[in-house]
């Protein structure tokens, strides 16, 4: 994304892009950042979409992914046993 | 007993420990990453059976391996770089980042040429925990490939940083972010998809 760094403004798509890919930005380019999601009502929207589609992403992993300790100490003592630990 | 705290579990003589595969060392990493382990699977959508299975594998193969380990990673990052090896034998799915990816065609739609919003974004509300929404969106992310599937477990469910991430899947930092972008508007364009039937 190297060509986002030599833009003077960001458009609707670049600012889009770097949400989505969580792109670490250097100091002036979160100054560019920033100044768009002032101006841009629709980027504002779209920045708080994907705000909270992360955090849904996140509940929706954790809740398949939830194990009992039960489970965890089973496992542990399975694998132990399986590599004669 | 050696300490499962991941700091304690690096260093000249753990390494040394490891690799002539001391039983007190390797129990120790054991205890530490089984569960992590186990729940990325069940994050990347195997029933508990096959999690389990794939959890085994991974152990097996560390187990086997580990003499040959050379210590340039943290033995967590080696471990999940195992995994994700393993995962992608299950799944039968290509390791190869794909250059092309039709939901960069979709995207491409949203916007004028101009790089301004086509049609204005729908209410983020429709993005947030309700119970509804919730359902859409597990439903959704079963839809998503495994390499999209993969980053988001690692890097959402079990927050390592981008660079471990990149180790663990053996891709570099810009195809991560692709792979993050194009998880994301493909979720963003099932959940759209649910709102307009």
């Amino acid at each position: 994304m190297d060509i986002m760094k030599s833009k003077l403004m960001y458009t609707c798509k670049d600012i889009y892009k770097l949400v989505l890919s969580e792109e670490e930005l250097s100091s002036f380019s979160l100054v560019k950042f920033k100044m768009h999601l002032l101006i841009c009502k629709s980027c504002k929207v779209s920045f708080k979409q994907m705000s909270n589609l992360k955090v849904s992403i996140s509940s929706a992993l954790k809740k398949r992914s939830v194990i009992s300790e039960e489970t965890s100490e089973n496992l542990i003592k399975e694998i132990k046993e399986k590599l004669n630990l | 007993m050696l300490s499962t705290d991941p700091m304690q579990l690096s260093g000249e003589s753990f390494l040394a420990n490891l690799k002539q595969q001391d039983h007190v060392t390797v129990t120790a990493v054991i205890e530490a990453y089984s569960t992590h382990i186990f729940r990325a699977c069940l994050g990347m959508g195997f029933a508990e059976d096959k999690a389990k299975e794939i959890c085994h594998a991974t152990w097996a193969t560390f187990y086997e391996v580990i003499p040959r380990f050379e210590g340039r990673s943290h033995v967590r990052t080696f471990l999940f770089g195992i995994l994700y090896n393993k995962v992608m034998e299950h799944r039968r799915a290509s390791k190869k980042y794909e250059t092309y990816d039709p939901i960069e065609e979709a995207v491409k739609n949203n916007f004028l040429t101009n790089g301004h919003w086509a049609t204005a974004p729908k209410d983020p509300s429709i993005y947030s925990e309700g119970l509804e929404v919730m359902g859409i969106i597990e439903e959704c992310l079963e839809h998503l490939p495994d390499l999209q599937k993969m980053a988001f477990t690692l890097k959402i469910l079990l927050e390592h940083d981008s660079e471990e991430v990149c180790n663990e899947m053996q891709v570099s930092a810009t195809n991560l972010r692709q792979l993050l972008f194009r998880g994301k508007a493909r979720l963003r364009k099932c959940i759209d998809g649910h709102y307009e039937e």
